[in-house]
């Protein structure tokens, strides 16, 4: 221990404290306005890093915190997406994922080339940036009781976990070509695409199922101790893939797909620590990447960075979206809002550090360029996205679920679930008695909740417009319970 | 009430097309506002429309039974049968075929609620299902529900 200790880590728990706390308390005027709160972080951490007495540089740390943000972020996306959906949509997801990755890095690497970079810096900056970030458009739409079209949400959702690895596999194999042009061959390229994500869908299915088993079988004695478990996994399912040479990331990302279309001990209590943690590991990132830049190397970057991140929204997405869904029957409207919500996000702004951390010349210029063209390609989409809903017609009629006032969760595996519904004027129950209710067998109102009251129900007591009900049902009984109730909440 | 007594010949469509979740709900309230002493069919569309924003009355298997209070004196349906299943937001993400609709008294009673229940029971089942999809004429739809009891 130093003599520093322990102000130093007083001073650093300190900032980070502040800048976390701005973060949060900031994230719900931004969305109000519709600026991805991602941004806002961003931001603040550009300003941050303008305050600090000597400029942060240290892209290695800036790597790791990303990594390590990224996946948290990608383990809570892939517990959140429900695989009924995501079924059907995989493989228009997948070819956006794959081809459309390499299609996209492809068409900005020319017009880079256009611009002035060299052929090898294009390519680079056409894979950073090809991948998307889907949590910024859930985001954007959460606050404003729009719901997407099934087809359309899943599409983009699946597509943005699934289509960082192949980033990240481009940009790494891009960097080290720059490193040393002479070891490049078009069929090892190909050979180590497909082994890493080959090694890294096998390491995901292996530690979901094995998580999943491991899940069923134990009790553990605090009920705290799940997510931590939970979050071992999500370390596990990174760390082993990538020491094999496969794809860490998307090892993650299946791993959690898998877990989460489970039964799991403390469901609701694991997802929503994975929930904070996403958050947290975007807020950090964010602020960290922000610290990277340097204002002035960004002025630099500006004109091109800016052409360059309108080529990639208004044509290299649209281009290849609309290639990559031609076999798949979307509406030219579906097809269109896809083209249109190409968010991108943490991780074109993480991959720039590679290639200044690997000491490619010119690096810390395209880091610059790079964050240009995100902010371009998470502000266009992000402001625009509620209108776009509308003028693309891809909204699913239909209110959002409220969130509920109870959460009830069991913490083993019962037969029986517990879910509630919001009484709505319009839902046929409206104004009836408990007891006329034509409940099936075996299912039953557990009680409700009046302008901040809980009540007990009996057979005369009348549901009005607003209680929260709850009651407890088979799952097999959900569609007909649903059917009297109407506007059933999150679960 | 009966839940054949729901239906007339007249309110029972066979072999329509439609081509969207909007065309079939003015189908559906154009053949309910035709029944004696029925509201408006735009109020009884603009009814069903309020209740599909609660979430989709898709049962899953292509049925679905879009229903709504409104002000008349009796509860009346009506059973569209479709030549090309339409998207419907069903839980299951299947396209629609079948469609029972119902409207009932804004003074919604037990007996009403019962009818709601009665029809998802008869849609559960998979024999009756594909008996509905099997007929030809409006007279064995009503012969159906005249032998289903719930």
């Amino acid at each position: 221990m130093t003599g520093q200790e322990p102000l130093a880590i007083g001073g650093m728990l300190t900032v980070a404290g502040v800048l976390i706390l701005i973060s949060v308390l900031f994230s719900r005027p931004s969305e109000k306005i519709g600026v991805p709160a991602v941004l806002l972080f961003l931001g603040l951490g550009l300003l941050a890093g303008a305050w600090l007495p000597e400029p942060f540089s240290d892209y290695d740390l800036a790597f790791r915190v990303g990594t390590v943000g990224l996946v948290l972020i990608l383990f809570d996306g892939g517990l959140n997406t429900p695989w009924r959906t995501a079924r059907e949509h995989l493989a228009p997801a997948a070819v956006l994922a794959t081809l459309g990755v390499v299609g996209t890095a492809g068409l900005v690497a020319v017009a880079g080339r256009l611009l002035g970079l060299s052929w090898i810096e294009a390519l680079l900056v056409g894979a950073i940036v090809s991948s998307t970030d889907a949590a910024a458009v859930f985001s954007a739409l959460r606050g404003s009781n729009v719901q997407l079209r099934r087809r359309v949400g899943a599409t983009l959702e699946l597509e943005s976990g699934l289509n960082d690895p192949m980033a990240v596999i481009l940009t790494l194999t891009l960097t080290g070509v720059l490193l040393a042009p002479e070891t490049f061959s078009a069929t090892g390229f190909l050979m180590k695409i497909l082994t890493q994500l080959a090694i890294g869908l096998a390491a995901g299915l292996l530690i979901g199922f094995f998580g999943q088993q491991l899940l069923r079988r134990i009790r553990v004695p605090a009920a705290g101790l799940y997510p931590a478990l939970t979050l071992a996994l999500a370390l596990l399912a990174f760390g082993v893939p990538t020491l094999f040479m496969g794809s860490g990331f998307l090892a993650v990302y299946v791993a959690a797909l898998v877990l989460g279309n489970q039964r799991m001990p403390y469901r609701a209590g694991i997802l929503r620590v994975h929930d904070a943690l996403a958050w947290l590991g975007q807020i950090t990132m964010f602020l960290v990447l922000g610290l990277l830049a340097v204002p002035g190397l960004l002025a630099e970057s500006g004109l091109r960075g800016l052409i360059l991140g309108l080529v990639l929204a208004l044509l290299a997405r649209p281009l290849v979206v609309w290639l990559c869904l031609l076999p798949f029957r979307y509406t030219p409207r579906e097809t269109g809002f896809v083209a249109w919500t190409g968010l991108r996000g943490a991780v074109p702004i993480l991959l720039a550090s590679v290639p200044v951390m690997s000491g490619v010349a010119g690096g810390e210029g395209l880091f610059h360029l790079v964050f240009f063209v995100v902010v371009i390609n998470a502000l266009i989409p992000g402001a625009t996205v509620r209108w776009a809903v509308g003028w693309f017609g891809v909204e699913r009629g239909g209110q959002a679920r409220p969130p509920p006032v109870l959460e009830i969760t069991a913490t083993e595996s019962l037969p029986v679930r517990v879910i509630s519904f919001l009484i709505d004027p319009v839902a046929l129950v409206a104004g009836s008695r408990a007891g006329d209710l034509p409940l099936p067998e075996g299912a039953d109102i557990l009680l409700l909740v009046r302008d901040g009251r809980v009540l007990p129900v009996n057979e005369s007591t009348r549901l009005e417009p607003g209680d929260h009900v709850h009651l407890m049902i088979r799952p097999a009984q959900a569609r007909a319970v649903e059917l009297l109730f109407g506007l059933r909440e999150e679960d | 009430m009966r839940l054949a007594d729901l239906l007339t010949p007249d309110r029972i469509a066979l072999d329509r097309t439609v081509s969207s979740k909007k065309s079939l709900l003015e189908a559906a309230a154009g053949l309910l506002g035709a029944a004696p002493d029925a509201a408006a069919g735009r109020d009884i569309f603009h009814g069903l429309c309020q209740r599909e924003r609660l979430g989709s009355t898709g049962l899953g298997h292509g049925v679905a039974i879009p229903h709504c209070r409104i002000e008349q004196p009796g509860a009346s349906g009506a059973l569209i049968r479709l030549t090309r299943p339409i998207d419907f937001d069903s839980p299951d993400a299947e396209p629609v075929d079948l469609f029972f609709a119902l409207v009932v008294p804004s003074t919604c009673s037990e007996g009403h609620l019962k009818l709601l229940a009665g029809i998802a029971q008869l849609f559960s089942d998979p024999d009756q299902r594909e008996r509905l999809r099997g007929l030809d004429g409006a007279d064995d739809v009503i012969r159906v529900l005249n032998d289903f009891e719930p």
